[in-house]
């Protein structure tokens, strides 16, 4: 089961090894083989060319040769034919014509060679056969339809000699042969003299030549081959071995140690060599390395994110509740938002009276000025009324006070008249009989003296209410004559309250105003509101399948995240997974 | 019924009516010399009332005012009671005695019986024998005054 595991997190992570490794299987051809193939093929490929170009190269050069040896004999016919020539030409100059012409006929050299002599309207003058003499051979051509004496005519008229090849048989024979001529003119004379020579045995010695040409160029060439194979199979042993030491040996050797990996992180490659595979070695170490320290880490890291998408998965089932609840908001908002629409509508129409009424309260702001602006005046008259009250009602209070004090005297005289009545009743009293008319006086003195006590004590108390209420008035008096002055000022500030709250007013009515339009966009803004928390309350519903799917991803995460610790549990860590288990498992714990 | 309590009976009697210590007292006005307004300046032996019968305590309500005391032995009584407030006649039948049990206590402050003159109780008080009653603390006999002895007589004859 691990294993399997292992293989698909092996797939997973590596689809083009994996790939490799299957091409790999499907073609089986081991690095060795290919190293050696392509070695095999290059050495084969430069010893093919450098061979090619050796054996062209050598049949070049006896190609060359063979014309060379072409050329050597046909010069050497062309010397002689020219060596002929020249020697008639001395004749010519150095005999007289006839003799000259006589001694040129009877010149033979060869098998069949002659000379003739003809002049330069391509009349034949002096010819072996005498048929020909005296006679235009103008027409003359050869099978192939050269004119034969025009063109001898010609080339010693521009150029004074010339050789011509054409074709001619040989007398008694029908087949066509080869023949090279050379005539030259004899300013002097007006005459051409010339000769010609059958070249038909130059090719025989060419074909020849060229046998002999090819046996060599086969010999050096199958030499060429047999060194050049020798020295590839030595070229070859050698590479295989420089190959299996430096290539495919250590390219083995690591690929025998990933085979046996079966994710052992503590095993390491071994290093060979000091070139791109040791440094592929090494670098296989170091990745092996830096792996160890990643399956560490993705072990933690997965643990972490176990028990993340655990709390995730938790506040996705709040993030749902909240969007559920959300969602009843929403439409509750959007409820309120459409009252809301309603209401600025009907603000709408309640800022037109506000507008009317701000108007109204500017013309009575002006008129309010203007009567406070009286009351100020009024207020000043008071004060001054008050200021002369409050001093009568001193003097009132002071005179009161004299009236108590007099009424302090009565009341003394008449506690003392009554303690007389009280007295004379004692003496009436102790008179008896005689003393009873007296009695009767001092019983109505008593009585009168009790009514003025009573009397004067009315009088105390009214006066002293008096006292008190002047002294409440006055106090009264004062504070009122302290509030008309605040008043005044009160006033003052109301005087230039309302100057200000007229401007204020004013500001007021065009606000109204601009409230009106306002409300009238707040209308309409109020509409495209309720609009949106409609698109909003689709979009929270659509939150909350979102959530719902995520939450449904969140647990796959978590199974995920499960399997893939079961998937780092397969890797070997060496030392260093003990603490970091214990590590897990004291958290755990 | 006797001849001295007929007397009693049919006579009236002047007293001078006063409060002393929240409470109304009457004294027969023959024991008095003087009525004078009490001046705070003298002080020269000047018995109060209120402190005499135990009630110093009680609130002054009134002018206080000074009697005379006719003592007869020329010694000098004077009382300061708490406010003066009428004089009055009343008949001798209108006098009523203490109960048994409290009277020998009420002798002894002066108290000798209770009118209600106005619907208003008032203690019939005796200067004289209060005044003694002090000075028998001192080893004197307490003596009785005239109204005193024929009141109680004829209150005694009643009962």
């Amino acid at each position: 089961m691990k294993h399997s595991h292992v293989w698909i997190a092996i797939t997973k992570s590596a689809p083009r090894r994996h790939g490799a490794v299957k091409q790999g299987a499907m073609m089986k051809v081991t690095l060795r083989k290919k190293v050696l193939g392509l070695t095999f093929f290059s050495v084969i490929a430069i010893v093919v060319a450098t061979s090619v170009l050796s054996i062209a190269n050598i049949v070049s050069r006896g190609e060359l040769r063979i014309s060379s040896y072409r050329e050597m004999v046909l010069s050497e016919r062309k010397v002689q034919i020219k060596g002929y020539v020249d020697m008639a030409a001395k004749v010519m100059e150095k005999l007289p014509l006839e003799e000259a012409k006589r001694a040129v006929k009877q010149m033979r050299y060869g098998k069949n060679g002659y000379l003739w002599i003809n002049d330069y309207n391509n009349v034949m003058i002096v010819h072996p056969d005498p048929r020909l003499e005296g006679k235009d051979q103008s027409d003359l051509k050869d099978p192939n339809g050269v004119y034969i004496l025009r063109e001898i005519t010609k080339l010693c008229r521009e150029k004074g000699e010339g050789y011509l090849r054409y074709g001619w048989k040989m007398p008694g024979q029908e087949a066509l042969l080869p023949k090279l001529s050379y005539a030259r003119g004899l300013p002097g004379i007006n005459l051409i003299v010339g000769t010609g020579v059958y070249i038909d045995d130059i090719d025989k010695m060419v074909v020849q030549e060229r046998q002999k040409v090819d046996r060599e160029i086969w010999s050096a060439i199958v030499q060429y081959l047999l060194v050049s194979a020798v020295i590839s199979g030595l070229l070859l042993v050698g590479a295989a071995v420089l190959i299996k030491k430096f290539i495919t040996g250590p390219v083995e050797a690591i690929t025998d140690t990933i085979k046996n990996f079966n994710n052992d992180l503590t095993k390491t490659v071994p290093v060979l060599t000091e070139d791109e595979i040791g440094e592929l070695a090494c670098w296989l170490n170091e990745h092996i390395s830096e792996l160890r320290k990643v399956i560490g880490m993705v072990s933690e890291v997965t643990e972490n994110i176990f028990s993340y998408s655990g709390t995730i998965s938790s506040s996705m089932e709040q993030q749902s509740d909240f969007a559920t609840q959300l969602s009843s908001s929403v439409v509750e908002i959007s409820s309120t938002m459409e009252e809301f629409s309603s209401t600025a509508i009907q603000i709408a129409q309640h800022s037109q009276g506000v507008v009317a009424r701000a108007d109204k309260t500017l013309a009575d702001t002006k008129h309010g000025a203007h009567e406070v602006e009286n009351l100020t005046c009024k207020f000043n008259e008071i004060s001054q009324d008050l200021h002369s009250n409050l001093d009568e009602i001193v003097a009132l209070g002071r005179k009161s006070k004299e009236i108590n004090k007099i009424m302090e005297i009565i009341n003394t005289i008449a506690s003392q008249t009554k303690m007389i009545a009280f007295n004379a009743a004692l003496e009436a009293a102790s008179a008896g009989e005689a003393g009873k008319r007296f009695g009767v006086v001092a019983v109505e003195i008593r009585r009168l003296a009790d009514s003025v006590v009573v009397s004067t004590g009315e009088i105390e108390a009214k006066i002293t209410e008096i006292l008190d209420a002047v002294n409440r008035l006055v106090m009264s008096s004062e504070k009122s004559s302290l509030m008309i002055q605040e008043g005044h000022e009160y006033a003052g500030h109301t005087v230039a309250l309302l100057t200000d709250m007229v401007d204020g007013v004013e500001e007021t009515t065009n606000a109204a105003h601009q409230i009106s339009l306002s409300t009238q966009q707040q209308q309409v803004a109020s509409s495209q509101v309720v609009i949106a928390l409609k698109d909003i309350e689709q979009g929270v519903r659509y939150s909350t399948d979102a959530i719902r799917k995520a939450s449904a991803v969140t647990g796959e995460l978590a199974h995920l995240s499960e399997k893939l610790k079961s998937l780092v549990m397969t890797f070997k860590l060496g030392n260093e997974q003990a603490p970091r288990e214990s590590g897990n498992s004291g958290r755990e714990a | 019924m006797n001849a001295a309590s007929d007397a009693v009976d049919g006579a009236r009697l002047v007293l001078m009516r006063f409060s002393a210590g929240g409470v109304v007292f009457c004294a027969d006005a023959d024991q008095i010399e003087s009525v004078a307004v009490f001046d705070r300046t003298v002080s020269d032996e000047l018995v109060w009332l209120r402190d005499e019968l135990g009630c110093a305590g009680a609130p002054v309500n009134g002018s206080p005012v000074v009697f005379t005391i006719k003592t007869g032995t020329g010694l000098p009584y004077r009382v300061v009671v708490d406010w003066m407030l009428d004089v009055c006649e009343v008949a001798g039948k209108e006098i009523r005695s203490f109960p048994p049990l409290v009277e020998p206590f009420a002798m002894e402050q002066g108290l000798w019986g209770v009118i209600f003159p106005g619907g208003r109780i008032a203690f019939l008080i005796d200067f004289l024998l209060l005044e003694r009653g002090k000075r028998s603390l001192g080893g004197g006999e307490p003596s009785r005054s005239r109204l005193f002895a024929a009141g109680r007589e004829a209150v005694s004859a009643g009962s």
